[in-house]
């Protein structure tokens, strides 16, 4: 098992409020499941274990429905999972007017009539979120990955940590958690589609670890299902080699 | 199967993880007008990096290919029992819609399927700066919007000459898909609905990448130019009209049967099936 810190930096500017238009602000987290099945979308499914039919590029009926969500939860593939992320630039929004083009933001309009438009919050380019990787197989993830209803893009960056440790009492995670994936005692609940996720979240297990350059440990939740890994610590030229 | 050139020859309905990736410089031919008011084509945006940009949203430059596409296939009565329009009329079964993409929803056919878009983009950004906007007030008034009364607006001009960069990305593509969406690149000459205002543009396919994910940004390539883009003339592309016949008839093999398609109904087609 492997854990890395990992960034997600907008080059598009990214909506998905799902409300109505006119409270159309794109809240300042990223959810688990927006990430796994953006980062799924790009690598092929013999690597992620999932479903092809779910990447298909006619959804109807015959492979599940055409308005049925294709998850259950944020756990897209048993090899990989991403938490969610959290907004760590300032948060700024970056309005834009959007008229109707089939884009899913339809307005009817009749001859004569003023083209109707409306205001969608974005986050803006350069907006960085922060949360974290845990992989049990080499997977060589994308650099870029596309996310929210326009499908922007954004610049994904890995950076390996070592795992220093493993606990089984309780703990706060560095990262906002999944309480769909992972059991969550206390925390503070983020109302976000497709369903809540839950900030400062005091869990019972899971992994620390640790950069090479800064020398702050990083709590971080493994999925409920998942086995923690078996720490076994080899001196080897002063370093920590964990198998 | 792939060809040589690592192009698909036919066309799927599972994505088979390869990306075209075109670099497309958008240069403007007129001045551009900028309005506070109403739905904008070019924008400004102020990055960190990058500094102050105009910018085209990806919306603009989709919306404007989409309906070049359909324009083409009408005049070459594709397809032949059903006619394609914006916004609510999307046949679901002609090479427009399945390369943009389309919602049961909205369409007129009321299909029980969605296409997902095989045309991915991003947001056009300026190669240079932007230096001295010069921005005045004036009433709007706007005869083919019918936008009257004394609301103020903003306008900026966005220089003549000035060229933007994007990437137009086509996933899993065939020749005949690639040689639709180049050529309607090649044919943009105006973006935006106020032509009367909104000047002509020039729109260039720079080069392209062929790879197994998307590796290109406008964001990255305004600072850095890629030196590993190939030609798109080197791809030898067949002849528009014969790559819309083909493609208008490969569709009906992939849309699920009682839709007018000739695919398989309640009937999973595996991953073991799209490999043989
Ligand atoms: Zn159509």
């Amino acid at each position: 098992m492997k854990v890395f810190a990992c960034s997600i930096y907008l080059l598009d500017p990214l909506f998905y409020a799902r409300e109505g238009l006119s409270a159309a602000y794109t809240p300042h987290y990223l959810h688990a499941t927006a990430i796994n099945f953006a980062v799924t979308a790009v690598i092929s499914p013999e690597v992620t274990g999932l479903d092809p039919q779910h990447q298909s590029y006619v959804i109807g009926e015959h492979n599940g429905g055409r308005n049925t969500p294709r998850y259950k939860n944020s756990l897209a593939s048993d090899k990989f999972y991403f938490t969610p992320a959290r907004l760590t630039t300032p948060l700024k929004y970056l309005p834009e007017w959007t008229k109707g083009e089939n884009d899913g933001f339809v307005a009817q309009t009749k001859r004569g009539e003023v083209l109707k438009a409306e205001i969608l919050n974005y986050l803006p380019p350069e907006a960085e979120f922060k949360g974290f990787l845990i992989s049990k197989t080499d997977v060589v993830f994308p650099s870029l990955i596309r996310l929210g209803s326009f499908r922007g893009k954004a610049r994904l960056h890995l950076e390996e940590l070592e795992i220093v440790g493993v606990f089984e009492k309780e703990q706060t995670a560095s990262h906002p958690v999944d309480p769909l994936i992972t059991k969550v005692f206390r925390g503070v609940m983020v109302n976000m589609f497709p369903y809540p996720i839950v900030d400062n979240a005091t869990i019972a297990r899971g992994v620390v670890a640790k950069s090479q350059e800064e020398q702050m440990l990083r709590v971080i939740a493994l999925p409920d299902e998942w086995q923690l890994p078996v720490l076994k610590m080899v001196r080897n030229g002063g370093r920590t080699i964990i198998v | 199967m792939t060809n040589a050139m690592g192009f698909f020859n036919d066309i799927k309905v599972l994505p088979r993880g390869r990306y075209l990736q075109l670099v497309v410089k958008i240069t403007l031919l007129d001045d551009a007008i900028i309005r506070s008011n109403e739905p904008e084509e070019v924008l400004t945006f102020t990055y960190k990096k990058l500094g102050t940009r105009f910018i085209i949203p990806w919306r603009k430059v989709k919306g404007k290919l989409r309906r070049m596409v359909m324009e083409k296939q009408r005049e070459l009565n594709i397809p032949q029992d059903s006619k394609c329009y914006l916004k609510d009329n999307l046949c679901m079964k002609c090479p427009a819609c399945l390369l943009f993409g389309g919602t049961g929803e909205t369409s007129k056919t009321k299909s029980s399927y969605n296409l997902l878009s095989r045309v991915l983009g991003e947001t056009f950004i300026s190669q240079t700066e932007v230096k001295d906007i010069s921005a005045y007030t004036a009433n709007a008034v706007d005869e083919e919007t019918l936008t009257t009364g004394q609301a103020l607006m903003t306008i900026v001009k966005v220089p003549t000459e000035t060229e933007f960069i994007g990437v137009v990305t086509l996933r899993d593509p065939t020749k005949e898909l690639t040689a639709i969406l180049v050529d309607n690149l090649n044919r943009l000459t105006r973006l935006g609905a106020s032509t009367r205002e909104w000047g002509k543009v020039k729109t260039e396919i720079i080069g392209y990448v062929l790879s197994d994910r998307e590796m290109l940004s406008s964001y990255d390539i305004v600072q850095e130019m890629p030196a590993d883009l190939n030609n798109i003339k080197d791809l030898q592309l067949p002849p528009v009209e014969d790559s819309f016949r083909k493609v208008a008839d490969a569709i009906i093999k992939i849309l699920p049967e009682g839709e007018g398609g000739q695919g398989k109904k309640k009937q999973k087609v595996t991953a073991e099936a799209e490999k043989e």
